[in-house]
């Protein structure tokens, strides 16, 4: 633990931003590319822009001083991992939805086509809008019926990591995948500016293997857990050079809370769906829980070269698809067993006493992601779900592509006595 | 005396015409024709010829064609009831036999010294018998057909029964290798049930389930195992085997239907000519009515003799003359007999309408079972079977990701057991089916010919 690091987050003498604006920018767009985020030419924002993994941001147009935003909502694919296709639903063809960014007293219109087949609205969560804006159906406004564009305008009174989501046939269409962050930056970000800031948006879903399509009726048994739509190791890592400072804000939509923890680096909790946290208020943690309907930002210098896991604390959220229903086989002698099953069944070997990681899964059903993997420089992962990777290397400035696994400089391997 | 040369020869001619192989040779011909078996009466049962055809049949796994053979030669049930038309012969020829006369004399002594002794003799012949022989023998004759067609209705039957006997025998091992499948995996379950419990995994609940599903399964191998016994037995028994040739085997599984049915729109009428059960109550009937015509022109004479006697009287002179003997019809003029002809007729026709409707009946049943089971079992061999089999496959790249475990496994396996034990049942109803159509178009097998139209599949089923 760094006293220093604290004293660098907490003070802005550390955080003078300038000369690292430009190479960010840069990095900022290939990390986002692959977004199929419509609308208009991305224009650039006034202060730092957020990078969201796999999905990217929305670009607006300024017209007459609002900044006009374009969300469409539809079904679509997506690859959660590689070869696992989902059929869903979101925003300009992703799910979470692009995130909309833009700045503390921006005026903002969104317009939302709907080209679902039923009506929809949104609800932009945490955030202070007219309440004929709020977007509950029935109550604040009109919905959307199937086919139709209809534009949300208001005027950004506040600042801090907010969601959006429908709250018109809401179980439904939050089990599809509609939902997006909506970041608003403070007008004056001064000390709090970083040099990487990140959005993931958490999710769960029921998506029983070899079918193509979530259950939405589900309410508890989820078994595919996702940040921004992808399963590890399907799932972007992050990058910084040594350091750098970094954000990670967090969106949960889904019924589930999410303690989310970062390894090898202490961070300061500094903002929720409030807004940003004065820095005298902050606290430090290396897991912030981040609960259902609510955001979280955490800041951190990444000061620890290496390759860091960043994921859900809750050890099945990090699994894809498993079955609540196998038998309990830890410590079984099943040779026997297994004997007389394999002289029944070709091709059946045990597999549930020896430890799951180390294991390779056999072939499984078409269209679903292994309930553990990934292969690393010392072997198979064992991870999936909400698992991704920090990467933080010295003089690091390409964030185009991944720079690969980490080496550890000699004498900070385990060793075998 | 050449009344009496005329009488041994024809007494020689029973004879000789009792032999039962005589009298069942027709017949034989006939049903051999239409099964493609040879049916005869054996004389001599453990005769070098016949065993050596009993063990080259029994030599190979046994075909339903060696079983059928085998029972022709050996089933001595059988061959007592072809003994019977030795009966019917001895019958015919008792008819044809005339009442031989009956010679009286009577020898009456004097109460005086001198005085003369009275000699009487009398010769008497039954003229009924005489008058009705013609009426008899036709009847006898009709009789005799009968018999002759019972002869060839117990062939028949007994082939029918030795093919249903063969694959109720060929099913019951077949289902006995698929309980032993189900044991099997109910066993591994128990296996993996118990490591489970050794190690702490599982409580003695689930244990005991483990174990009693297992148990279950074993106590189902048992019953399948005394159904393959009784089955064998039964068998057996039909093949009129004991000793060293109860060793025979069975092949490892029923045929599959053929893929394609004959035309079936003539069996009922075929059934109805050609089944010998019909065609035995057919000649009862035509028996019944000759006798009824008996009774209606002849009731009334009964027991009429004629004949002539002589007399040595005290006189000592001797008086030669005809006798006639007969009763009077006055009260009984025969008219019980009548009443009780006709009813016998009106009993036999009702009898034979009642077997016709039922082989009618029964022959379209064959029919329809002969379809459905083929469809049936085309569904389970072509769908339902690999349907399981791909379901277990399916699962086991489940398996491979940990989303089933061992038990779902073994749960599909016993659901594929499931399925090939429908296919064993379609399949026996299907040769079951085939065995009754010969019964019932009397050793006739339309499905012989090859199959010219309506191709089966499982398409046609619901």
């Amino acid at each position: 633990m760094s006293v220093n690091r604290r004293t660098l987050l907490g003070s802005a003498a550390g955080l003078a931003a300038g000369s690292l604006a430009a190479g960010r920018a840069s990095a900022r767009e290939s990390e986002a590319g692959g977004s199929k985020a419509g609308g208009g030419a991305p224009q650039a924002l006034a202060s730092a822009g957020v990078i969201t993994p796999h999905v990217g941001n929305l670009p607006f147009e300024m017209i007459d001083g609002v900044k006009q935003f374009h969300l469409i909502a539809g079904e679509f694919n997506q690859e959660f991992s590689p070869g696992f296709h989902v059929r869903i639903w979101g925003y300009n063809g992703s799910s979470p939805g692009p995130t909309i960014e833009a700045v503390e007293g921006d005026r903002v219109r969104i317009l939302v086509t709907n080209r679902l087949t039923e009506a929809t609205t949104v609800h932009w969560h945490g955030m202070l809008v007219p309440s004929g804006m709020d977007g509950v159906a029935g109550i604040s406004g009109p919905s959307i019926p199937p086919g139709q564009t209809f534009a949300y305008e208001f005027t950004l009174r506040q600042h801090g990591s907010q969601m959006y989501h429908p709250h018109d046939d809401e179980m439904k269409q939050l089990a599809m995948g509609m939902m997006g962050m909506f970041i608003i930056h403070p007008r004056e970000p001064g000390a709090d500016a970083v040099d990487r800031d990140y959005v993931w948006m958490t999710h769960a879903w029921n998506i029983p293997p070899g079918t193509y399509r979530p259950n939405p009726a589900t309410m508890t048994d989820f078994n595919i857990w996702t940040l921004n739509g992808r399963v590890y190791p399907g799932t972007a890592p992050m990058l910084a050079a040594t350091g750098q400072r970094v954000r990670i804000r967090v969106g949960n939509l889904s019924m589930l809370s999410h303690p989310m923890h970062l390894h090898g680096h202490h961070f300061w909790i500094s903002g929720t769906d409030g807004g940003r946290i004065p820095p005298e208020r902050r606290w430090s943690a290396a897991t912030v829980n981040v609960a259902v309907g609510t955001t979280r930002d955490v800041d951190f210098v990444a000061d620890n070269p290496g390759d860091w896991a960043y994921h859900c604390h809750r050890s099945h959220h990090t699994m894809n698809a498993m079955s609540h229903t196998v038998p309990n086989l830890v410590g079984v002698d099943e040779r026997a067993a297994g004997a007389e099953i394999a002289a029944l069944v070709p091709g059946y070997m045990p597999m549930g006493g020896h430890g799951m990681a180390g294991m390779e899964m056999g072939p499984g059903p078409v269209n679903t992601a292994p309930m553990m993997a990934g292969r690393g420089p010392y072997g198979p992962v064992g991870m999936g779900g909400m698992f991704t990777l920090l990467k933080v290397r010295d003089g690091l400035t390409d964030f185009s592509r991944d720079p690969g696994w980490y080496a550890p400089p000699p004498g900070t391997l385990p060793r075998r006595v | 005396m050449s009344r009496v040369a005329f009488g041994l020869v024809l007494l020689l001619a029973g004879c000789a015409s009792s032999m039962p192989g005589d009298s069942f040779a027709p017949v034989a011909a006939t049903v051999s024709a239409r099964t493609g078996q040879v049916v005869a009466v054996i004389a001599v049962r453990n005769a070098p010829a016949v065993n050596a055809r009993v063990a080259g049949l029994l030599a190979h796994p046994l075909s339903v064609e060696a079983a059928v053979g085998v029972a022709l030669l050996r089933n001595a049930g059988l061959q007592a009831r072809l003994a019977a038309l030795g009966l019917a012969r001895a019958e015919l020829v008792q008819a044809g036999l005339l009442g031989n006369p009956v010679f009286a004399g009577a020898v009456r002594f004097p109460d005086r010294l001198f005085g003369l002794t009275d000699v009487g003799l009398g010769l008497m012949q039954d003229v009924t018998g005489l008058i009705l022989r013609p009426s008899r023998l036709r009847i006898a004759g009709t009789r005799y057909r009968q018999a002759e067609a019972e002869a060839a209705d117990d062939a028949v039957g007994l082939i029918a029964d030795t093919q249903l006997a063969y694959y109720e025998a060929l099913a019951a091992k077949q289902r006995a290798g698929v309980a032993r499948a189900r044991l099997a995996a109910a066993q591994a379950a128990a296996t993996l049930a118990d490591a489970q419990y050794k190690a702490g995994n599982i409580d003695a609940l689930d244990r005991a389930r483990a174990r009693g599903r297992a148990d279950e399964m074993a106590g189902r191998l048992q019953v399948a195992l005394l159904a393959v016994a009784s089955t064998r037995e039964a068998l057996t028994r039909l093949m009129g085997l004991s000793g060293p040739e109860v060793g025979w085997h069975l092949p490892a599984a029923l045929p599959d239907p053929p893929a394609a049915m004959p035309d079936t729109t003539r069996w009922e009428r075929i059934a109805v000519t050609d089944n010998f059960h019909l065609a035995a109550l057919r000649a009862a009937v035509l028996a019944r009515a000759q006798m009824l015509g008996l009774a209606r022109r002849f009731g009334w004479l009964t027991d009429i003799q004629a004949g002539v006697s002589s007399e040595q009287n005290p006189e000592n002179y001797r008086v030669t003359g005809p006798e006639l003997a007969a009763p009077l019809p006055l009260f009984d003029h025969g008219q019980a007999a009548r009443l009780a002809a006709a009813s016998r007729l009106a009993a036999d026709t009702d009898r034979l309408i009642d077997a016709a409707i039922d082989l009618r009946s029964r022959t379209r049943l064959v029919r329809e079972r002969l379809f459905r089971a083929a469809a049936l079992a085309a569904f389970y061999r072509d769908r339902v079977v690999p349907e399981r089999g791909r379901a277990l496959a399916l699962a086991m790249r489940q398996y491979g990701y940990m989303l089933l475990g061992p038990y779902d496994l073994l749960r599909l396996k016993q659901d594929e057991l499931t399925a090939q034990e429908g296919l064993i049942s379609a399949n026996l109803e299907y040769w079951t089916a085939r065995a009754e159509l010969g019964r019932a178009l009397g050793g006739d097998n339309p499905l012989k010919a090859p199959p010219t139209a309506t191709p089966i599949s499982h398409e046609v089923m619901p």
